[in-house]
């Protein structure tokens, strides 16, 4: 019977917490978000009604134009899709339509472009690259060389880079990593925060309205505890399958969307999911142990406090302590090879938001994480063991006290009032 | 039914109750007194479980109370352990289950309470949006509604008005008369003299006094006199074993140290040629408790 009541604590609270309104409204709200984000360059194409604009150069150079033709292929080669350019030779017009460019190049290969506004990027490069062109053609005639000499001299040597030791990564793979390492990092805060004042609000909650003092008699402080953990932390799981389904369901519409939109230039994001898809088990394994951790100290600090100024208050270095552990996350994405990184991903606080980035990067080998996970099982191990019985103090503890000097007098063993 | 049999808890170095005995038997009605701090509801959390004694035993027909014990309990604590973000039904079916209740059965419970106490159109509001005798009628039915055999009733009728602390007596009426055991406690004595049948008064930790209710007023020497009649005041305070002499609007009150000693006022009083009234009433229950828990209680 009394086991079954625990049950019913751990499913009371998951009720409460996914049949409410808040939980769909805000589900479907994600959802619609995720879906958003999954096709938002199909979306911005869709709303998307201004054609690349098309423009006129008049064009000028000290070779009696005889390269204008070789400057119009080599711009029109170089545009992007869709994009038209006129290239007339310049006879002294003035610029009158902010589509209108004057180029005018000089015999020592020095080249003025002329707007009444700025030009697009693309479109600036297509112009400088086929004046480029252009020189190198006028100096080969010059110097009587062949256009494969003059090409072969103005191309830089060419490098081939060799990674012999398996853990250095080239610098394309260095991105990618640090982009999983942030892609990865700020979820599992905001999880984690979000998981622990769960946590301890309906801990808080129950206490401050002396509600505990009924459950209390019905199941023990031990069991208690463990309900309003496992409670939390099955639906926080929950919220991730269902954010994980979200993403599914977003990129499926990829496809209903193309089909109205058309297909767009996308970005490759292979090397992203596949490092993400690699850090997945240790990011999950890590997650349920920190979250255990945090929950725990969590649970018995809000225990300790009837009141919201000391909730606030007795609260406020574990929260602390979190930032600085995404802190440290964040710092170590940039220098992963350090020992600083290394010890401070086995410190069990800080192990989930630093070590995922580090094996990512290939910095932690796999008995660094074995160690990793056997200082979390320990720490919850005693943490659980001298947590609770604080916690079972804690709870029915109403006495006048500051409520750091009543954690510290249940810490030490005395029973409150 | 219920019995504590010298139970004893300390706080750290504060001893909140001391040797603690009593018994209370199914149908009856027992009173537990004292000023804030004697004990009272320590010795509650002890019977609900909440804290295990560090001497003696509390046992439940003969079992110690343990979790086994607990859906035979029924408990409404002195503050209002309700949890103010839940509805009426959530509040109900949650306690409710706690108590062994299946879903069904606690809806049924809460669905007759609720008409009851002429609150049913509070079922679906949160516990915060009702008054504090709403919330007090909710927490009582909370208490009541897995029909437990021993009810604990801290303060029962704060924040209730008249009319429903009558509506909360005919309900404790009832339970009596099912055969349930009730503990009450409660500052006000005339609740006490009127419910219970016995009573423990703790001071300090301890059982000062314990006993049948009108045997603890018999065995009570003081005795007080009611007389209507034309006296010379003066003279009758003088007399041997006279405390206090008030006078009333149309009577006089006379306080006498010892029931033996009402006959030497009963000599003076036939004297007078107008003697219209002279009734010897056992003490209240406050007279009692003064006497017995001293001026700490009158300045309360």
């Amino acid at each position: 019977m009394k086991k079954n009541k625990a049950w019913f604590l751990i499913g009371f609270s998951l009720r409460r917490k996914i049949f409410r309104k808040s939980f769909f409204i805000s589900n479907g709200i994600i959802l619609l978000v995720i879906a958003a984000l999954a096709n938002l360059d199909q979306i911005i194409s869709f709303f998307s009604t201004t054609e690349p604009p098309s423009f006129t150069v008049y064009y000028e150079d000290a070779f009696n134009n005889q390269y204008q033709n070789i400057f119009s292929q080599s711009v029109r080669g170089q545009l992007p899709a869709g994009q038209e350019v006129q290239v007339v030779t310049f006879t002294g017009q003035s610029l009158t339509d902010d589509d209108q460019l004057i180029i005018r190049l000089d015999g020592g290969f020095v080249a003025t472009i002329e707007s009444n506004t700025s030009i697009p990027a693309l479109t600036y490069n297509a112009l400088v690259q086929s004046l480029n062109q252009v020189k190198l053609i006028e100096i080969s005639s010059q110097y009587n060389l062949s256009l494969e000499e003059v090409m072969r001299l103005s191309t830089p040597v060419s490098v081939n880079r060799a990674i012999l030791v398996e853990q250095v990564t080239s610098e394309e793979d260095t991105l990618i990593q640090q982009g999983v390492a942030y892609v990865i990092t700020l979820p599992l805060f905001l999880a984690l925060v979000f998981v622990i004042q769960m946590v301890g609000m309906e801990i808080f909650e129950e206490k401050s309205t002396k509600s505990t003092e009924i459950i209390l008699s019905n199941v023990s402080p031990q069991e208690h505890l463990i309900a309003k953990i496992a409670s939390t932390n099955l639906y926080s799981w929950i919220q991730f399958i269902l954010f994980f389904l979200y993403g599914v369901f977003g990129f499926t519409t990829r496809n209903v969307v193309q089909s109205f939109v058309g297909e767009t230039a996308g970005v490759d994001v292979s090397g992203y999911v596949q490092d993400i898809l690699n850090v997945l088990p240790l990011v999950l394994v890590l997650y349920l142990l920190t979250n255990m951790i945090y929950s725990l100290i969590m649970a018995v600090l809000a225990a300790t406090a009837y009141e919201m100024e000391d909730f606030q208050k007795i609260i406020s270095p574990l929260m602390i302590t979190m930032v600085v552990g995404f802190y440290i996350g964040l710092f170590v994405i940039f220098v992963p090879d350090t020992t600083f990184a290394v010890i401070m991903a086995h410190i069990p606080l800080f192990s989930l938001m630093i070590a995922p980035a580090l094996w990512v990067n290939g910095v932690l080998r796999w008995w660094n994480i074995a160690i990793i996970i056997t200082i979390q099982l320990a720490t919850l191990f005693v943490l659980y063991r001298y947590g609770a019985k604080t916690y079972k103090q804690a709870i029915l503890d109403y006495s006048g006290q500051g409520v750091f000097h009543r954690l510290w007098k249940i810490i030490r063993g005395r029973q409150a009032a | 039914m219920l019995e504590i049999i010298n139970v004893s808890k300390s706080y750290g170095p504060i001893l909140a109750v001391d040797g603690v005995s009593l018994r209370v038997q199914a149908g009856e009605i027992y009173g537990l007194l004292g000023l804030n701090g004697a004990g009272k509801t320590t010795t509650f959390r002890m019977i609900m479980n909440l804290f295990s004694p560090d001497k003696g035993d509390i046992l439940l027909d003969g079992k110690p109370i343990g979790y086994n014990e607990m859906d035979r309990i029924g408990f409404l604590s002195e503050d209002r352990s309700l949890m103010t973000k839940m509805t009426v039904k959530e509040q109900m079916i949650f306690y409710g289950r706690l108590k062994g209740m299946n879903k069904k059965d606690a809806l049924t419970a809460m669905h007759y309470w609720l008409d009851r106490f002429n609150i049913k159109e509070y079922e679906t509001r949160k516990i915060k949006e009702l008054s504090k005798g709403n919330q007090q009628k909710i927490q009582f039915i909370t208490a009541i509604m897995h029909q437990p055999d021993l009810l604990i009733l801290d303060e029962p009728f704060n924040g209730l008005d008249p009319i429903n602390v009558e509506l909360f007596i005919d309900v404790i009426r009832e339970f009596q008369q099912k055969g349930k055991a009730i503990i009450f406690s409660s500052h006000q004595m005339h609740h006490i003299e009127q419910f219970c049948q016995s009573m423990s008064l703790l001071r300090n930790g301890k059982v000062v006094l314990e006993g049948n209710i009108e045997q603890i007023k018999e065995d009570f020497k003081q005795k007080n006199i009611f007389i209507r009649a034309t006296l010379d005041l003066e003279y009758l305070r003088q007399l041997e074993g006279v405390v206090e002499v008030i006078e009333k609007q149309n009577y006089i009150e006379v306080k006498v140290a010892d029931a033996a000693l009402t006959q030497n006022v009963f000599e003076f009083v036939k004297l007078s040629q107008d003697v219209q009234m002279f009734d010897v009433r056992l003490p209240s229950l406050h007279e009692i408790f003064v006497a017995k828990v001293g001026e700490a209680y009158e300045k309360e």
